[in-house]
């Protein structure tokens, strides 16, 4: 009797201790990719974030992203200024937040299809619920994602004066690229 | 039996963990993750003028900068005039080059005084937001040559005398996204010791402001204290008033002042009359300021 419950603490620590070795579960990128286009006849502005931090949850299929307006590079330093102060606000607004979930996620990470991601953004004061198709690689055994998806400017309430309507498209394209590794806190 | 309530802890610690973090957490975790990079206070004033005089500001590297300036005004006792419009026009036209994002020079010419200048500029403090660093400071020499005389100033023959200096330390501030301010006391040599008489070393306390009125429109306006001087007799302080407005790689400076001149020194210094909005003391200009990137950087985008 005696040896049978110390038998069963055993068990339980040993259950425990093994959970407790893993890692919590949750995948990071650190340096993941955004890019944004924005092709009209006048102009085409792109610009790019390398410094764009993701996590995945790889139980659930949870994702969210953050990253920093002010990370943006552009072609033209003024563009990157005039983008910053003018159109998205980011002494007022500093970031863009995303938080969603993998449509249907069984726990598995499948390469062989892209998933479907619903989530919500939240940018320039606006949160809003988008979804958006991803695709899922397996690199050097690390977890990639990777998709494009539109985004309409008047949806997140960023004004264009009049006179600037020619050069900036009303729908932008964004890719991102995000590759990660295992979360240790 | 003992061992059911351990069972039951353990069956909770393990259920608690198995649940895992829920969105919010996963955020949390960003906020903690995210980059600390050097975040600078930008667009403190949105160009290298505050209208007429030097702000705080410089370009980013590899800028190259036209400013082409009108100034318009009426003469005042001058009522049978024949002129279109305005009775004296003048013009500047000038370049600025950034050799990095902290060391400008530029170089203009105006057409009504004559004058020549050149300045270089040095960025010494950036104010930023991420750390505490609330100010930010700008050190300006310039130069400007007399090329001939103009209104009532006659200058000497001797061309050393011609030649005036101009030392800024530019101290500014953006106190919120809409309002900046900026002081610079400034040293001024006049090789022709005009207009205070006789006195070559002039010492000056600029102020410069920037108020944003909407995204891409701001008031601006300016004002040159100048010790020592005996405002009339020997000419009046330099005040001015006026709109940004930027559209792209344009931006435009529209202003009102009692200068008639482009450059450093003489803005600040020669001003014949005080602001008024009578003939003499209303000028009225535009200056465009167009923004040439000769150095474009890469983004290193995702579309290849």
């Amino acid at each position: 009797m005696k040896n049978q419950k110390n038998s069963t603490l055993v068990l339980i620590l040993l259950l425990h201790l093994g959970l407790y070795g893993q890692h919590s579960g949750n995948l990071i990128c650190r340096q993941g990719k955004v890019s944004f286009f924005s092709y009209t006849a006048v102009e085409n502005i792109e610009a790019t974030n390398n410094q764009v931090v993701s996590i995945v949850d790889e139980n659930s299929g949870e994702i969210a992203v953050q990253m920093l307006m002010r990370a943006f590079v552009f072609k033209k330093a003024l563009m990157e200024e005039h983008f910053n102060e003018s159109y998205v606000e980011s002494d007022t607004y500093p970031k863009l937040t995303f938080s969603g979930k993998i449509n249907d996620f069984d726990g598995v990470w499948e390469t062989t299809a892209p998933k479907f991601v619903d989530g919500i953004m939240d940018f320039h004061g606006v949160q809003k619920t988008i979804a958006l198709k991803i695709s899922i690689e397996n690199e050097n055994n690390n977890l990639v994602l990777s998709g494009d998806f539109n985004v309409s400017i008047d949806d997140f309430d960023i004004k264009v004066p009049p006179l600037l309507v020619p050069n900036i498209s009303k729908e932008i394209q964004v890719m991102f690229r995000f590759e990660y590794v295992p979360y240790e806190e | 039996m003992k061992s059911k309530p351990l069972f039951l802890v353990s069956f909770c610690l393990t259920f608690f963990f198995a649940v895992g973090v829920n969105g919010q957490e996963l955020l949390d975790i960003l906020e903690k993750e995210s980059p600390k990079m050097p975040i600078y206070t930008q667009a403190i004033f949105k160009t290298n003028r505050v209208l007429l005089t030097q702000s705080v500001e410089t370009r980013k590297k590899g800028t190259l900068e036209f400013i082409l300036g009108t100034r318009y005004w009426n003469i005042p006792n001058n009522d049978n005039s024949q002129s279109f419009a305005a009775d004296r026009f003048s013009g500047h036209f000038g370049m600025q080059y950034a050799v990095s994002d902290r060391f400008t020079f530029g170089a203009g010419i105006t057409s009504y005084d004559g004058i020549l200048n050149g300045f270089a500029k040095y960025r010494l403090v950036r104010q930023r937001q991420d750390k505490n660093v609330p100010i930010g400071i700008t050190l300006v020499q310039g130069a400007s040559y007399f090329s001939r005389d103009f209104l009532r100033y006659n200058l000497p023959l001797n061309s050393s005398e011609r030649l005036s200096y101009v030392t800024q330390a530019i101290i500014a501030r953006k106190f919120d996204r809409n309002f900046s301010f900026q002081v610079s006391p400034t040293y001024i040599h006049s090789g022709s010791g005009q207009p205070v008489s006789d006195q070559k070393d002039l010492f000056l306390m600029g102020f410069g402001a920037r108020y944003k009125l909407g995204n891409h429109v701001s008031l601006a306006s300016e004002y040159g204290y100048l010790f020592g001087r005996n405002e009339g007799e020997e000419d009046f302080n330099l005040f001015s008033l006026g709109v940004n407005w930027e559209v792209g790689d344009l931006i435009m400076q529209f202003s009102m002042s009692n200068a008639k001149s482009f450059d450093d020194i003489s803005s600040y210094l020669f001003n014949p009359n005080n602001f008024h909005f009578r003939p003499g003391g209303l000028h009225i200009g535009v200056n465009a300021t167009y923004v040439l990137h000769l150095k474009k950087r890469n983004p290193d985008s995702l579309k290849k």
